[in-house]
């Protein structure tokens, strides 16, 4: 992932789920009241570029705290902010995986699915989570190949009725992928178009 | 003939020579050699005693009475290893200077050896060979064949050399900035360059002043309208780097060509397959000669340098 | 830009094509080449042999020159493959096709590949190419009836087709070996394994055991990196 990266950059903007874990004055503008201090225990949603580093960093870092109170320092050891469960890594999108997410619309749930993860479970020990968005991959890319296969065919055929069927069907299909398949879908499918074009232009 | 040349007569990369495109394009010979060009090359090789491959049986005499042996044959194949690996390996390969010079002096001489023929310089010495037996008007058309082919065989060269270099431009273009830091400035004279090995010099001369355009349009239409503190383009402190470097734990497709590349030692015993450790994560995988893989990039990369695996 | 994005990281088909026709195939030419003043070194590459008599009228700097300079009419002889196609081109010569072309070859290599789900036969690994080329270019010297080969080769490329798909469902995060594949096989779904590989092995790595740390709570039931190969001849 490079810096240039757009896919990258989109991701870092998914809004997640937080909740302070201490007041922090001067970050009211967080949640819309400029000059007044967030309160602990509130909850609003910050973009993942902000939320991982919040997440990753506690009020005593960086500080020297010799001749601070004990009880005022207890206060700051903890991350300034701890990422709730976010909306698309909830039980309910899970068990639509587990129960077979091959035509499970992605792009809904999360336009940057898989990246999201890697960025996750960086942060949190999502062991399982991984586990299971393999699987998904696995069983969405030998759709995505098949589908790559099918319509990269069609391009060199002519038999219009079943084009436009199947032409629309993937349409709809390609709606619900996230935008790593999609590049994945596009790729593969250039790939076999220039197969096929060597095939049958000789 | 150097990359200038070569840059200067490029075409379409797509417009690849297979042998059914031959049969009536008109081939333009590169002319812009001159004589001098040519003989700087050869002094070149006479100074250059790597230059000389560790095959014997073909030896030529140059002025200077050093021998000088060639193989065009191996080192076309090696060429065409060196392109696909180049193509294939996501970072930038060390540039096999020795070899790419040796294939543009075949190069240079097949031009000239095809002017000569087609110019009918041969015809006394061949007559008297065959007016026996061969009327002229066969004579003329087998040798518009054999020129034929031979012209044909030079671009199928041409293409993989300048295939091979486009696709080390694009990664010097890619990696401008932290080819730069690899090649630490200081330490160039031009010596260092062609010891480190990894760019060629006219790539250097290229990645310099391809990169020092670039900074100064960065610079120009946005970075000096910025806080001076935030002019950087290769600040590494932030939670990713600026630099765009190679992944080198990309999945690339092997094949294991093992030690004993041309025997059939390999058929014989079966048994006792040379095999090859590499480890992946906590795992160790051992690579059967003559097996295909996909696998990470970076764990075959030491393979790769000593020839004992191929990118496919 | 010095080279398209498309040409990154995979070849053309065509290039694929480039590569294999550098492969040697047997011809019988038409023509005689060889003269009485032989060129028994040919094999030697001489830069200055327009200056030594008498003169070589091919020379060639990819190959080795000798067997184009000593063809005899009707006596098979081994040209690279887009050499023997040029000749060809030029009827100097007939192709010699190779002996797996054949109905009855085809016929043990769909038969393999049929009873072997896990396993490609060890069909040449330029196989589709060299087909495709002689069914084209030399349609006339193959010994069968075209359309019973081509209709074999179909087959024999669908079959392994299902077959890669199959093996694109194993894809893991760590390695997969795919013996006997063909380069234009293997070129033609690179983009789909390298780019879902590299994916699978991104979200890995920040597991336990990607990370390389002790990991008994879940023990994993699939084996990472699978083998999908094979070495027998049909």
């Amino acid at each position: 992932m490079s810096y240039y990266d757009l896919d990258d950059i989109l991701t870092e903007s998914i809004k997640f789920p937080c909740k302070f874990n201490s007041s922090i004055a001067g970050l009211g503008f967080l949640e819309g009241n400029p000059g007044k201090p967030i309160a602990k225990n509130s909850k609003i949603e910050l973009p993942f570029w902000l939320s991982k580093i919040l997440a990753e960093e506690t009020g005593t870092d960086g500080i020297d705290t010799t001749g601070i109170p004990q009880n005022s320092i207890e206060e700051f050891k903890d991350f300034y902010i701890e990422l709730l469960q976010p909306p698309f890594f909830q039980p309910r999108v899970l068990n639509a995986i587990k129960a077979g997410g091959e035509t499970l619309d992605l792009h809904t749930i999360c336009p940057y699915f898989y990246f999201i993860l890697e960025k996750w479970s960086t942060i949190y020990n999502s062991d399982e989570l991984v586990d299971l968005f393999m699987e998904l991959l696995r069983k969405r890319g030998v759709k995505i190949s098949n589908y790559a296969s099918s319509t990269s065919m069609l391009q060199a055929s002519d038999q219009q009725p079943s084009k436009n069927y199947i032409h629309n069907n993937s349409q709809e299909f390609l709606l619900t992928l996230d935008e790593f398949e999609k590049k994945l879908y596009k790729t593969t499918q250039l790939s076999y178009k220039n197969m096929n074009k060597w095939l049958h232009n000789r | 003939m150097d990359i200038d040349d070569i840059l200067a007569d490029l075409d379409d990369t797509t417009n690849i020579p297979t042998s059914s495109s031959f049969n009536t394009s008109v081939f333009s010979i590169n002319n812009n050699n001159n004589d001098s060009s040519i003989t700087e090359e050869n002094s070149i090789l006479t100074e250059d005693d790597t230059l000389i491959g560790h095959h014997n049986n073909n030896t030529h005499k140059t002025d200077n009475n050093t021998t000088i042996t060639f193989h065009p044959e191996k080192d076309y194949q090696e060429l065409i290893t060196t392109w696909r690996n180049e193509r294939m390996a996501p970072e930038i390969l060390h540039y096999p200077d020795n070899l790419i010079k040796r294939i543009l002096y075949y190069v240079e001489q097949q031009i000239e050896y095809i002017e000569y023929l087609s110019l009918g310089f041969d015809n006394d010495s061949t007559s008297t060979d065959n007016n026996a037996n061969r009327n002229v008007n066969t004579m003329y058309k087998d040798k518009k064949l054999s020129l034929l082919c031979m012209e044909a065989e030079l671009e199928r060269v041409k293409f993989v050399i300048r295939s091979y270099i486009r696709c080390r431009l694009s990664k010097i273009d890619r990696f401008a900035i932290y080819l730069h830091q690899l090649i630490n400035l200081d330490d160039i004279g031009n010596d260092e360059l062609s010891k480190s090995g990894l760019v060629s010099r006219t790539e250097y001369m290229y990645l310099v002043k391809h990169s020092e355009l670039l900074l100064n349009h960065l610079h120009n239409t946005v970075l000096k309208h910025m806080h001076e503190n935030l002019q950087a383009i290769d600040d590494n402190n932030g939670s990713i780097d600026m630099v765009t470097k190679p992944q080198l734990d990309n999945f690339v497709f092997i094949f294991v060509r093992g030690r004993n590349q041309n025997t059939n030692d390999n058929n014989n015993k079966k048994d006792k397959k040379e095999t090859y450790v590499v480890h992946i994560d906590d795992e160790e995988i051992d690579l059967v000669t003559g097996g295909i893989y996909i696998i990470r990039y970076n764990v075959i990369k030491k393979y790769l340098e000593e020839g004992l695996v191929v990118l496919l | 830009m010095s080279f398209p994005e498309s040409l990154q990281n995979t070849f053309l088909p065509q290039e694929i094509q480039f590569i294999v026709e550098n492969e040697p195939i047997k011809i019988l030419p038409r023509i005689t080449t060889r003269q009485r003043k032989q060129y028994r070194q040919g094999s030697n590459y001489d830069p200055d042999s327009k200056n030594s008599h008498p003169i070589k009228p091919w020379r060639l700097i990819t190959t080795n020159d000798y067997n184009v300079n000593n063809m005899i009419a009707m006596k098979s002889t081994e040209l690279p493959l887009w050499m023997a196609v040029l000749l060809k081109e030029q009827k100097k010569c007939n192709i010699i096709a190779p002996n797996w072309i054949t109905v009855s070859n085809l016929d043990k290599y769909i038969d393999f590949e049929l009873k072997n789900p896990m396993k490609f036969s060890s069909l040449p690994w330029n196989w589709l190419v060299i087909a495709c080329i002689l069914f084209t270019k030399a349609p006339d010297d193959l010994t069968d009836p075209i359309h019973l080969l081509k209709s074999r080769c179909q087959d024999l490329r669908e079959i392994r087709l299902a077959k890669v798909q199959n093996g694109l469902a194993i894809l893991n995060e760590s390695h997969l070996q795919l013996d006997n594949l063909s380069l234009m096989e293997i070129n033609e779904i690179r983009p789909y394994a390298t780019k879902i590989s590299d994916m699978f092995k991104n979200l890995h790595k920040n597991t336990a055991a990607g990370l390389g740390e002790d990991y008994d709570m879940h023990m994993d039931t699939s084996e990472p990196g699978a083998s999908f190969n094979m070495t027998q001849n049909p």
